[in-house]
């Protein structure tokens, strides 16, 4: 039973209502917490292992308490997206040259599409790949200035 | 293609943690492990109540508010057999910091660098931090091979943090080179001899210091820089030109006004752009003056070390506005709103903005068609009349303004959101009034708890008139949380609390929070107050970061006095004692003639508004008649008082005290004895009644507003006064700026005394005097009212004013004339108001950070034979 509370219980009769299993500064991660962002996360990815659950959950407060910086009264999802859009994705320039180098370079797996017609999705490809490099760079960044602490993983 | 997925574990999930239907009924709450905190707030931060229901949810939001208050390391919540129990590991406090292993530099160096601090939290993340500052300092400093190592001493909730340091042998230079413009007065600038440690902090202050010289000297564009090679340190010094700029022709303008426009372009470089715009610059300033087609010529001379600019002015001549026409019935309105104005030099850059605020102003009016031509000039012997053609149009005015959607909304809500719309209805339409429709209803929602109001307004014109509509979408409903105090170090968090307006579950409203600042701040405890919103669903917990200012002072100060001769003075305050920012403050005061100490404590939170005060005093004075240098008497007094401040509004207040006196009067001129009382001990013991008037902008120096006061004293052999007496005392003093740097200040002052039952006279020491720097400046200090033998003997009354007109000289000189008239008399049935003594005078006023330094002449206008004809007095800050 991996959310059973009673594992994490002190004594057999008492019953862990909630607790901290890891922290961001002062932002706090609850094992209830955990157990629903996990449940939903296993709905998509169903082999995805609770440490790499817990850091995404971590991430997503660097990016948070980040972008709270510069957005005001946005729900969690929006204050992400927005602070993506503006400190990684407004950095990106994905040049005519790296595109078609890239087909050049990879015209086996193409096999006769022209470039014209697969030029987009090669830019879409080679843009989604600069920003996730970016983005991990970034967090590892913000993560060298925060107190991140996970105290167990469930 | 597959891509990696980080994005998407980030931003892809819509998720809500609270997924736990679960509740539980607690009747205890044990908490172990709570050491920083009281159980208090921790409590209401957790958000659950002995014998109430709680659900999960609730648990996991009041964890991660407690959390926020960033002193935990892990906080479990169990229940168990409806007993809830709390174990919480706090962040240990480091207690000390030492270094060690240092050799080149000392421990404060260190401490210096370190990104934390005695008294806060160990973090780990800090302490590598600041392992790497350290690493990039030494470096910096020459040591490039240093090692840190940190060791971490835990106890109970403690931590001491040992540092110790391996400096490692420094980088020393073998040579130095100088390459470029060099010369001794450079090489004697970077103090550097070979064996010299490879410090580059202090080799880039003093090519800092050595450019700011070069700045100074007119050179522009220097480059320096080195390099540092197997133990070798190359200079490499490029000076610039010097720049010469000469003026040819400039008259109207100063040189020097003229040339720091100039200098503020060519700073840093020179070429043709950076001259023009300086050309134009210096245009633009004549335009502004009313000269007209102002032609300047900048002449460009460069040579190997050297810049000459010759700018040659051709101003021509200066122009006045000798009218306005507007065609317009509102012209004499728009003229006062208007930059150009008659009789005045006429600003041609401010045309066209001219035009701009007579359109404005009669759209502002309702004429919204309103059309302002291009103003057209009449220029004749330096004279311009200005015309501006206007094309009014119909006035339109608001006939009707509907809510076209309204979602959520109470209906009392809507009641008063149409209700503020009516006032409108009628009044001349423009743009303008739609913004200021909006503001009025977004300020209505804000307040009622909508913090994501959207308004959206539209309009259409028919003839003469107006219909607005409105689509309001209000959005969700907000409450106020629960409040999260941080940063606090000295202040008790329930200090804080006690300041804070009751708002939880109490609708949004943005405007109390600023009401909660303005408390907060006033309290003199605070330098910043940040408030952040943690939204929860329909309540919004705020987040209150503190940071405090110092809570005591400590001032003192020497001066000379006229009277006092050497005199001295030391001030303690401190104003957050038990950290409820409740106050004492203390003064010494030594000098020649006397000596005097008191102490006064307040609380300024005993009720809304009311402070409670009580002070101590000792006075031992010698009084000397000042023309004569004779001691009148020497007085000892202990004081003490007690009692409640209400302030009403910001500018009226008033006091209650009980007032306990004992003095102690010897050495007394036989000349100036009136009474059995005059010698010897007194106890007086009353009731003193004040209310206390204040609008000046700044009571050290006022410009406008208004002090005046009454006060009441009653003292009675009842509640153990030795003596009956009941003085009043009037004053109110006026402050007008009659002009820019012109200040009329105006003061009448009044003091009875009656006695009553057995009491005879007044003691010395509670009779009045006057005369002096303060007072009446034709005098010496105490020597104006009745006197015997030639020595002032004081009196039961007195009535005196003060007329002074005080003029800004510039350089915080100031000059002041005045009139002082008053008098003293003996008993309250002898007061005479046509009997005063008028002086009139003259006084300098210079204006330092500790106050102002004053000195008068005061001229006697009814000078007595055997007076002197005046007196000269200093003093510190204005006579009132």
């Amino acid at each position: 039973m991996l959310f059973s509370f009673i594992s994490f219980s002190l004594g057999f009769s008492e019953e862990v209502v909630d607790r901290v299993i890891a922290y961001v500064d002062n932002y706090a991660i609850t094992l209830k917490e955990f157990i629903v962002f996990s449940k939903k996360m296993k709905e998509n990815f169903s082999d995805m292992q609770n440490e790499e659950i817990l850091e995404t959950m971590i991430n997503r407060i660097l990016l948070i308490k980040k972008a709270e910086e510069y957005f005001a009264g946005l729900p969690e999802e929006e204050l992400i997206n927005n602070y993506i859009e503006l400190k990684i994705k407004s950095t990106i320039i994905i040049s005519e040259d790296k595109v078609r180098n890239y087909y050049e370079s990879n015209k086996d797996k193409f096999k006769n599409i022209p470039y014209i017609s697969i030029r987009e999705e090669i830019e879409k490809y080679l843009f989604e790949k600069e920003l996730n490099k970016k983005l991990k760079e970034h967090i590892k960044e913000l993560r060298e200035s925060t107190e991140i602490k996970i105290i167990f993983i469930p | 293609m597959r891509l990696s997925f980080v994005l998407s574990f980030i931003s892809i999930f819509i998720y809500s943690i609270y997924g736990f239907a679960q509740d539980y009924f607690v009747k205890e709450i044990e908490i172990q492990g709570l050491v920083s905190i009281p159980k208090e707030e921790f409590i209401y931060l957790l958000g659950v109540k002995e014998n109430e229901r709680f659900k999960v949810e609730d648990i996991t939001k009041g964890i991660k508010r407690v959390f926020l208050k960033d002193i935990f390391e892990e906080i479990i919540v169990n229940y168990d057999a409806q007993s809830l129990k709390i174990s919480i590991k706090e962040k240990p406090v480091v207690n000390s910091i030492e270094i060690k292993g240092n050799k080149h530099f000392p421990e404060s160096f260190y401490i210096k660098i370190l990104n934390f601090k005695e008294g806060d939290r160990l973090k780990e993340s800090k302490l590598k931090a600041s392992i790497n500052l350290i690493k990039s300092k030494l470096y910096e400093r020459g040591f490039i091979n240093s090692d840190i190592k940190i060791n971490k001493l835990i106890k109970d909730n403690f931590c001491r943090v040992e540092i110790y340091v391996e400096e490692g042998q420094p980088c020393k230079i073998r040579e130095i080179k100088w390459e470029g413009d060099v010369d001794d007065y450079i090489i004697n600038f970077f103090k550097l001899e070979p064996g010299d440690i490879f410090d580059q902090e202090a080799i880039k202050e003093s090519i800092k210091k050595l450019k700011k010289s070069l700045e100074k000297e007119g050179y522009i564009g220097t480059e320096i820089s080195y390099s540092f090679k197997n133990d070798s340190l190359t200079f490499s010094i490029k000076k610039g030109k010097i720049l010469r700029i000469r003026l040819l022709g400039a008259e109207s303008i100063e040189e020097k006004e003229l040339k720091n426009i100039i200098l503020a372009h060519l700073k840093e470089k020179i070429d043709e752009n950076v001259i023009r715009d300086s050309v134009n610059s210096i245009i633009s300033l004549y335009s502004e003056r009313g000269f007209k087609n102002v032609n300047i010529i900048p002449l460009v001379e460069s040579k190997d070390n050297e810049w000459e600019i010759t700018y040659i002015v051709k101003e021509k001549h200066i122009n006045f506005v000798e009218e306005i026409k507007i065609s317009s019935k509102f012209s004499e309105e728009i003229k006062e709103i208007l930059t150009n104005k008659e009789g005045q030099p006429i600003n041609y850059n401010k045309l066209e903005s001219d035009r701009r605020k007579i359109e404005e102003y009669l759209r502002a009016k309702g004429f919204y068609t309103a059309k302002v031509s291009p103003a057209e000039l009449t220029e004749k012997n330096q004279k311009v009349r200005i015309f501006f053609d206007v094309q009014e149009g119909k006035q339109i005015r608001i006939k009707s303004i509907y809510i076209e959607k309204i979602n959520e909304i109470k209906i009392n809500e809507i009641k008063e959101t149409k209700e503020i719309l009516e006032k409108y209805t009628g009044k001349p339409f423009h743009e303008g009034i739609i913004i200021e429709l909006k503001r009025v209803l977004r300020d209505f929602y804000l307040k009622n708890g909508y913090l994501y109001v959207n308004i959206e307004a539209t309009y259409e014109i028919e003839e003469d008139s107006a219909k607005i509509f409105f689509k309001i979408d209000p959005g969700e409903k907000k409450y106020f949380g629960r409040s999260i105090i941080l940063g606090n170090r000295k202040t008790k968090t329930k200090f804080i609390y006690q300041r804070l307006l009751p708002k939880e579950n109490q609708p949004y409203n943005p405007y109390l929070l600023d009401q909660e600042r303005q408390i907060l701040y006033g309290t003199g405890l605070f330098s910043l107050i940040d408030i952040k919103n943690q939204i929860q669903d329909s309540n919004i917990d705020l987040i209150y970061n503190f940071e405090e200012l110092p809570a005591g002072a400590i001032e003192f100060g020497v001066g000379y006095g006229e009277y006092e001769r050497l005199k001295a003075f030391i001030d303690f305050s401190y104003i957050n004692l038990f950290g409820m920012n409740k106050q004492i403050f203390s003064r010494f005061e030594l000098n020649t003639l006397e000596t005097r100490v008191y102490t006064t404590y307040i609380d300024p939170w005993i009720g809304r508004k009311l402070s409670f005060k009580s002070s101590l005093m000792f006075e031992r004075a010698n009084v000397k008649n000042i023309d004569t240098k004779e001691i009148i008497y020497k007085i000892k007094r202990y004081g003490l008082s007690t009692g409640f401040e209400k302030k009403f509004t910001d500018t009226f207040k008033t006091e209650i005290l009980y007032e306990l006196n004992y003095s102690k009067t010897w050495d007394v001129l036989p000349e100036v004895v009136i009474s059995n009382q005059d010698i010897g001990e007194i106890l007086t013991s009353g009731v003193k009644l004040s209310l206390i008037y204040d609008s000046r902008d700044n009571p050290f120096d006022p410009e406008k507003g208004i002090l005046g006061g009454l006060t009441i004293k009653l003292t009675s052999k009842s509640i153990g006064s030795e003596i009956n007496f009941l003085k009043s005392s009037f004053y109110i003093n006026k402050y007008i700026k009659i002009a820019e740097g012109v200040i009329l200040a105006t003061s009448l002052r009044s003091g009875l005394a009656w006695l009553y039952d057995d009491t005879k006279e007044l003691p010395i020491s509670e009779r009045y005097f006057l005369g002096g720097r303060d007072t009446i400046r034709g005098y010496p200090q105490n020597t104006v009212g009745p006197k015997r033998d030639n020595q002032p003997t004081g009196g039961n009354a007195f009535l005196m004013g003060n007329i002074e007109l005080r003029n800004y000289l510039g350089k915080n000189l100031f000059l002041v004339n005045f009139l002082d008239f008053g008098n003293v008399w003996k008993r309250v049935g002898d007061v005479d108001p046509s009997d005063l003594k008028y002086t009139t005078g003259i006084g300098f006023r210079y204006k330092t950070p500790i106050g102002l330094i004053r000195v008068d002449y005061g001229h006697k206008l009814n000078r007595q034979k055997g007076e002197s004809s005046g007196e000269i007095h200093f003093s510190i800050g204005h006579a009132f």
